[in-house]
């Protein structure tokens, strides 16, 4: 697809929905809404029980250590402008930085309640809002880091993102439902959101008309009990896509269970009912419904499209030649370009992804100087456009080949050009028990430690692409069911404990739900227990495969007489 | 209880009746509990019939009576517990009920325009409720993403003037 | 009355804590009756009982809107949390030392 050649709206930001006078409006009045809410708080007329639902609607958590806002970046897309006012709360609100989380949100960790309405409005301010990044309702909607640039696209999934971005918000249906629900979309039929373990996933396809549709996947989910989900239509044509969802979550809304909390996420009840009963639920339920009304039609769809801004692609022949040769003259550069880049359709553009890596730093924290560099070196070398990921990294999308070196020296003068994308440093991780009021154990120590085991660039590029996820507790916002290696805190008694699991794998081709390997460690021997593994595999690995694929080859079994072996 | 419609307090004329169910049945407008209906003639009754019904049943049940029925209570049992706004919906859209949809439980102001828009006509509220709350609450949002029972005008795109 | 863990016969001694309404803040009961960021300000409770009766109280200062769940604290006799969940509370993210509420200046409105 060629959505790019020319820019009708110059002044639109690139890659995202640009605000009118009523999305400002909607905004101004939840911003009333929720300071009012406070008062009423304040005022005792709400109790903390009926106030937190409401504030958690708001972004707002009581964390171990103070207040939390959690900011939704919808389908991971910030103009440098938006980024510069997360810049500003994170100077001014809180203490100099910002963590970007595994759902395409950011979150400050040291909020004043009384001051939220002032951030919102700062936030509203450059369109970005703390809606909806809690509470049991339709939830932040992610999408695909290289949405719009990939080769593979068969639609920008960012449009069809934004068009559930709207219909969610406050629906006044779907606010109050048995527990959060998460939604991924990406664009083409490549897997790069983890469509199969979202409460919905989307993925795209041509069909025999060649006419894009929509694969729609329900019931998957980590927690406590992780699942696969299934396919409930592989064939939905986009102009349904609302009423097809609303249909689900109908059935949902009306059927989940309610009095356990571990149990109310959509897996239990697709995985209860059985695929077959519950499609056939949907679709009794989407046969009733006016579809008229929900139908996205090719003029609301490009009215949509329309509010996004595109970034002015021309040709710049000879631009991979000057790339080619930076990357001769420059031995660490051509290493970051080759771990951290990915293709654009363009064969003038690449993208850069900033690893937020850096081994020593809490993955996905941003200071607010990072902030201010990455909004500037966006608006100079990719039209402004940043794209944070659900690795807790960033993106920057359309990047001209001959600049990249200029970029990338940029990137470095803010430790932001650490070249480990991939790479066993590049480790998901939770905030932990250092900061969530849900966590058992730190996580974040941990990371660090297994992070700096690894330090040497060779020997990450010996090591290959493995991911590894550190979860704080079972809610697994790190994904360590679904990382090759996962790390998850548990309590024994007051005391921090870590389960190993091996195996698993996040994307469709080959997901896969990690093994336990054994009894939980502690700390210390958890690091150690994952430096084991890695040797091990190191030793036993066949010409080039990456772990997963030694594990798969020798099973769980020879990895835990490695790390269990009482020498 | 204050009976709330349209941001107002309006004068409660229905009786509600619970548990054994008198015979003969006292005068007036009665909202009888679902169940009762299935043991009943319904065509024997000729005063204004109203139905109280619960939040885990399927609303198709009440396909049989709705044309005979005035009012249909939907019960929260708790404000988070979202099934009646479902419900309220498919009563509407559905079984095309234009009667007077109420609604009862726990429900906090913040959730009003959700009712309104889903179907609900009328909330029954707690003696101890700050009925300015509410009031303001009907007006908080003028503007809204998805479509609703009520036909509202789309502004432009996926936005609705409330 | 100094109440004894029975398997390893060390005193187990109380604070109380809670986090402050406005800004969620870690606070500890204090002797004066007053709520402070730091631990070594906390009034020490040595038995069970006494927690539980100050907690009760602490109702007050829920309903007055200034702290949110008051609950006690299990500290050993260097007066430091038994668990690592309630030290990482009293001293701070381990993964950013300056954060320790020792270390961090700053005064809250209305106080």
């Amino acid at each position: 697809m060629n959505n790019t050649l020319n820019n009708p709206n110059p002044s639109l930001a690139v890659g995202r929905y640009n605000y009118d006078a009523i999305d400002h409006q909607f905004l101004k009045e939840r911003i009333n809404q929720f300071r009012s809410q406070i008062e009423r708080r304040i005022s005792g007329e709400l109790s903390e029980d009926e106030f937190k639902p409401l504030r958690l609607m708001n972004g707002v958590y009581l964390q171990l250590h103070s207040y939390m806002l959690r900011v939704a970046i919808p389908y991971g897309i910030l103009s440098s402008t938006m980024l510069r006012g997360l810049a500003y709360v994170s100077q001014y609100y809180d203490r100099g930085y910002g963590h970007f989380t595994t759902r395409q949100n950011i979150q400050f960790h040291w909020i004043k309640l009384e001051e939220v309405p002032d951030i919102l409005t700062h936030l509203a301010s450059v369109e970005m809002h703390a809606l909806q990044t809690s509470g049991n309702c339709i939830r932040n909607i992610t999408s695909d880091e290289f949405a719009g640039l990939a080769a593979d696209e068969i639609l920008d999934p960012r449009i069809y993102a934004e068009i559930m971005r709207q219909w969610s918000t406050l629906h006044p249906e779907f606010t109050f439902l048995p527990r959060k629900f998460k939604i991924a979309i990406s664009g083409s039929s490549t897997d790069r959101v983890a469509a199969c373990f979202y409460d919905i996933g989307i993925l795209t396809r041509l069909n025999e008309e060649q006419k894009p549709v929509f694969e729609v996947w329900v019931g998957g989910g980590l927690g406590r009990i992780p699942y696969k989900g299934k396919v409930i239509r592989d064939d939905l044509p986009p102009e349904h896509l609302l009423a097809y969802i609303e249909a689900i979550i109908r059935v949902y809304n009306l059927h989940g269970l309610r009095n356990n909390l571990y149990k109310a996420r959509i897996k239990i009840l697709v995985e209860n009912l059985g695929i077959e009963a519950y499609r056939e639920q949907v679709e009794k339920e989407f046969a009733t419904m006016d579809l008229d009304q929900y139908r996205l039609s090719d003029e609301l769809v490009a009215q949509i499209e329309g509010s996004f801004g595109r970034p002015v692609l021309e040709n710049h022949p000879g631009a991979a030649e000057v790339l080619a040769k930076h990357r001769q003259q420059d031995k660490e550069f051509d290493r970051w370009v080759k771990n951290n880049t990915h293709p654009h359709f363009h064969e003038d553009y690449i993208a850069a992804v900033v690893a937020l890596k850096e081994v020593g730093q809490t993955p996905g924290d941003a200071s607010t100087e990072q902030m201010h560099a990455l909004a500037d070196l966006a608006d100079e070398y990719a039209f402004g456009e940043v794209r944070v990921t659900h690795l807790q990294n960033v993106v920057l999308g359309h990047v001209q080949k001959d600049k990249l070196y200029a970029l990338w020296q940029g990137l470095k003068k803010h430790r932001l050009a650490t070249a480990n994308l991939g790479l066993i440093t590049d480790i998901v991780c939770c905030p932990g028990m250092d900061y969530c009021s849900l966590a058992n154990a730190r996580s974040i120590p941990v990371a660090k430690q297994i992070a700096a085991l690894f330090e040497d660039a060779e020997l990450q590029e010996k090591i290959g692409p493995i991911n590894i996820g550190v979860d704080g507790c079972i809610n697994s916002c790190a994904h360590h069911h679904i990382m090759n290696i996962g790390v998850l805190g548990v309590d024994k008694k007051g005391e921090e404990f870590y389960q190993i699991k091996l195996g698993g794998s996040s994307y469709k081709e080959g997901a896969a739900i990690g093994s336990i390997l054994g009894a939980a460690v502690k700390a210390d021997e958890a690091v150690k227990a994952v430096e084991k593994l890695i040797y091990f595999y190191l030793e036993q690995r066949q010409e080039n495969e990456h772990f997963i694929d030694t594990y798969r080859r020798l099973g769980t079994a020879p990895f835990k007489e490695i790390v269990y072996a009482t020498a | 209880m204050p009976l709330l419609k349209n941001g107002e307090i309006m004068p409660d004329s229905w009786t509600v009746l619970e548990g054994d169910i008198p015979s003969p049945l006292p005068q007036g407008s009665i909202i009888v509990p679902f169940g009762y209906l299935s043991e009943i003639d319904i065509n024997t009754i000729t005063q204004p019939l109203g139905v109280s019904f619960p939040c885990d049943q399927d609303i198709d049940v009440l396909k049989p009576y709705v044309d005979r029925l005035e009012l249909i209570v939907l019960h929260f049992p708790a404000f988070k517990d979202g099934r009646a706004f479902s419900q309220a919906r498919k009563i509407r859209e559905q079984l095309k009920f234009t009667g007077e949809l109420r609604a009862t439980g726990h429900i906090l102001s913040d959730q009003y325009q959700f009712l309104i828009r889903v179907g609900f006509t009328t909330v029954s509220l707690p003696e101890t409720a700050n009925i300015k709350s509410w009031q303001q609450a009907m007006n908080d949002f003028t503007e809204a993403y998805q479509p609703s029972v009520l036909g509202e005008k789309r502004l432009s795109g996926l936005r609705w003037k409330v | 009355m100094i109440s004894t863990d029975q398997n390893t016969q060390k005193e187990t001694l109380f604070a109380l804590t809670a986090n402050r309404f406005a800004d969620g803040r870690v606070v500890w009961l204090t002797a004066q009756g007053y709520w402070s960021l730091l631990l070594e300000e906390a009034q020490i409770f040595s038995s069970k009982g006494d927690v539980e009766t100050a907690q009760q109280h602490a109702q007050k200062d829920v309903l007055s809107q200034h702290i949110l769940d008051p609950y006690a604290v299990e500290l050993n006799s260097n007066l430091i949390p038994q668990t690592t969940r309630e030290k990482v509370r009293a001293f701070g993210p381990s993964t950013h030392p300056e954060f320790n509420p020792r270390s961090v200046q700053e005064t809250m409105p209305n106080e």
